[in-house]
């Protein structure tokens, strides 16, 4: 009999950020996305404000200032370190680990005695070792420690357990968007069968069930009786793509410069696919002005590819012959992303008579060791300097890079 | 031992070893190490100068007489422990410091224990 444990940092980035702050431990802290545009993390003080997660900065502003919280830049180089360390710590405890996002991951052990004991030493060691206060969910089968961990959380406890599959009592009270894999749009469809609450997901007519929800409905539903239909990488959603995109620092409005941004947002997610070892052979691109503008405007294409690839040089000319079609004059772009989709295995691919390793593909590794073992954007395509300072996004409020710049470390004065 | 074109074994070949890694030798658990760097001479008498770099392991619990970084009122510092009499204080080398003793109701928190100092002659 195997328990699954769901590990999830509370307030991630918050918490980072305070890790080497600590007179900022119980003050207010919230953290901004990309370009300061939204709210993408709360510490409690500032949940109590009612201030909802993804809360746009600009309309809170005055708000947050009353209350005198102090905002910080995503500093994703730190949140992800500090990621790492965490996952490493995990590790340690069994080898069977699911890293499921950058804050959390499933622990799946057999025949454990003490399951509570285990989370309480997980607990301890991951607070001592990072200052991370983390929350776990116990029981024996993924939705179910999801469940846990949502419990764990909203009762402020270190862990919760459910040592067999929870009854009417518990479950009626849970509403069903709380379920692993159920978010608002099922949960509305579910309301017309008169299913609100989890009890009645549960206790649903299976045929419905797979009905509206699939073979993955089925799943959860049985999960939450206690029957493991998932195991440790079987995830209810699959990963269907790799977007890549960025809010402009300011706005842009000519060619040369969205060519660029583009170009930037391709280098960015071809790596991504490369280090995957898979190739896209659907891509798809946009440009927009903010909504607000004078001449609001926005666009999107795509292009199915002949042969599938994840050379970054060829992709940034696809792209650009992609833009020519979309690109209007007169308009203050705020954003442009591409989307790559169509993913397959760098080894399966089906070699169409047009296959030439070009040059540019054979140089892809090279610039990944440069980049990766050398220096940090050592090699890139040249075009993305272009106009970089224009469309680079502005993040004025990060704090230091504590942990991977060697000139940014904490500075103790004595 | 392994013979060469020569017909003469290679003594040395047996001890081949890697060379020594920094970083698996003061830093043998990276997931709780971080790096801090020291501003002010208040613990010159310790050895650890102005623009120092620190090792500085969280998972330790601290002994008597450890160099560690503290949070006090929610500044960092770095203090050296004494344990005596069964209470804990936190020493500066400097006499212009006066010991402090912990207690709970302070705000003192010990963030963790330095391992090493870096020093660029």
């Amino acid at each position: 009999m195997s328990t699954f444990f769901l590990i999830d940092c509370n307030n991630f980035f918050v918490s980072c950020e305070r890790v080497f702050r600590p007179d900022l431990v119980n003050k207010p802290v919230a953290v901004l996305s990309n370009n300061d545009g939204c709210i993408i993390a709360r510490s409690n003080e500032v949940k109590a404000l009612g201030i909802p997660m993804g809360a746009p900065y600009f309309k809170f502003k005055k708000v947050l200032k009353e209350h005198r919280v102090t905002l910080f830049s995503s500093n994703f180089e730190l949140y992800a370190d500090m990621s790492a360390r965490i996952m490493d710590i995990l590790s340690q405890f069994s080898p069977n680990v699911e890293i499921y996002s950058i804050d959390e991951a499933f622990l799946e052990v057999s025949s454990l005695p003490d399951p509570c004991g285990f989370a309480r030493v997980i607990h301890h060691t991951i607070t001592k070792s990072t200052s991370i206060p983390t929350s776990i969910g116990i029981a024996e089968t993924k939705t179910l420690a999801k469940l846990a961990n949502h419990f764990a959380k909203e009762d402020k406890k270190p862990y919760w357990h459910f040592p067999t599959a929870p009854g009417e009592h518990v479950l009626s009270h849970v509403p069903v968007t709380d379920i692993w894999g159920i978010g608002r749009r099922i949960g509305k469809r579910l309301k017309k069968f008169g299913i609100t609450n989890t009890w009645q997901f549960k206790t649903a007519v299976p045929t419905l069930i797979k009905q509206q929800l699939g073979i993955n409905g089925l799943k959860t539903q049985q999960e939450l009786g206690g029957i493991k239909r998932l195991n440790l990488e079987d995830n209810p959603q699959t990963r269907k793509g790799i977007l890549s995109s960025r809010s402009f620092g300011k706005k842009v409005t000519d060619i040369h410069t969205l060519k660029a941004a583009l170009a930037a947002n391709i280098h960015i997610a071809c790596k991504k696919l490369r280090h995957q070892h898979s190739h896209t052979s659907f891509i798809s691109i946009f440009i927009r002005s903010s909504p607000h503008s004078i001449r609001p405007y926005s666009a999107g294409t795509f292009t199915a590819l002949y042969q599938a690839t994840n050379c970054t040089i060829t992709l940034i000319t696809h792209v650009h012959e992609l833009l020519q079609s979309i690109y209007k004059d007169g308009i203050d772009y705020v954003k442009s992303g591409v989307f790559l989709s169509h993913i397959t295995p760098e080894v399966t691919q089906q070699l169409s008579y047009l296959h030439t390793e070009t040059k540019t593909t054979a140089l892809m590794p090279y610039m990944d060791h440069i980049n990766t073992n050398i220096h940090e954007n050592g090699l890139f395509p040249a075009i993305i300097r272009k106009n970089q300072e224009t469309y680079k996004m502005s993040q004025d409020k990060r704090s230091p890079r504590y942990t991977t710049r060697w000139r940014e470390l904490q500075i103790i004065e004595i | 031992m392994r013979v060469n074109e020569t017909g003469f074994p290679n003594p040395a070949a047996d001890a081949k070893v890697k060379g020594i890694d920094l970083n698996k030798t003061l830093i043998p658990k990276p997931s709780s190490t971080f790096l801090m760097r020291v501003a002010g001479s208040a613990m010159k008498n310790a050895g650890i100068y102005s623009g120092d770099t620190l090792i500085v392991d969280k998972s330790l619990v601290p002994k008597n007489q450890d160099i560690v970084v503290a949070a006090i009122d929610g500044e960092f510092t770095i203090k050296r422990i004494q344990y005596a009499h069964g209470r804990m204080m936190l020493m500066s080398e400097n006499a212009r410091y006066r010991p402090i003793q912990i207690t709970d109701d302070q705000d003192i928190h010990l963030w963790g224990v330095v391992t090493y100092v870096i020093h660029r002659p």
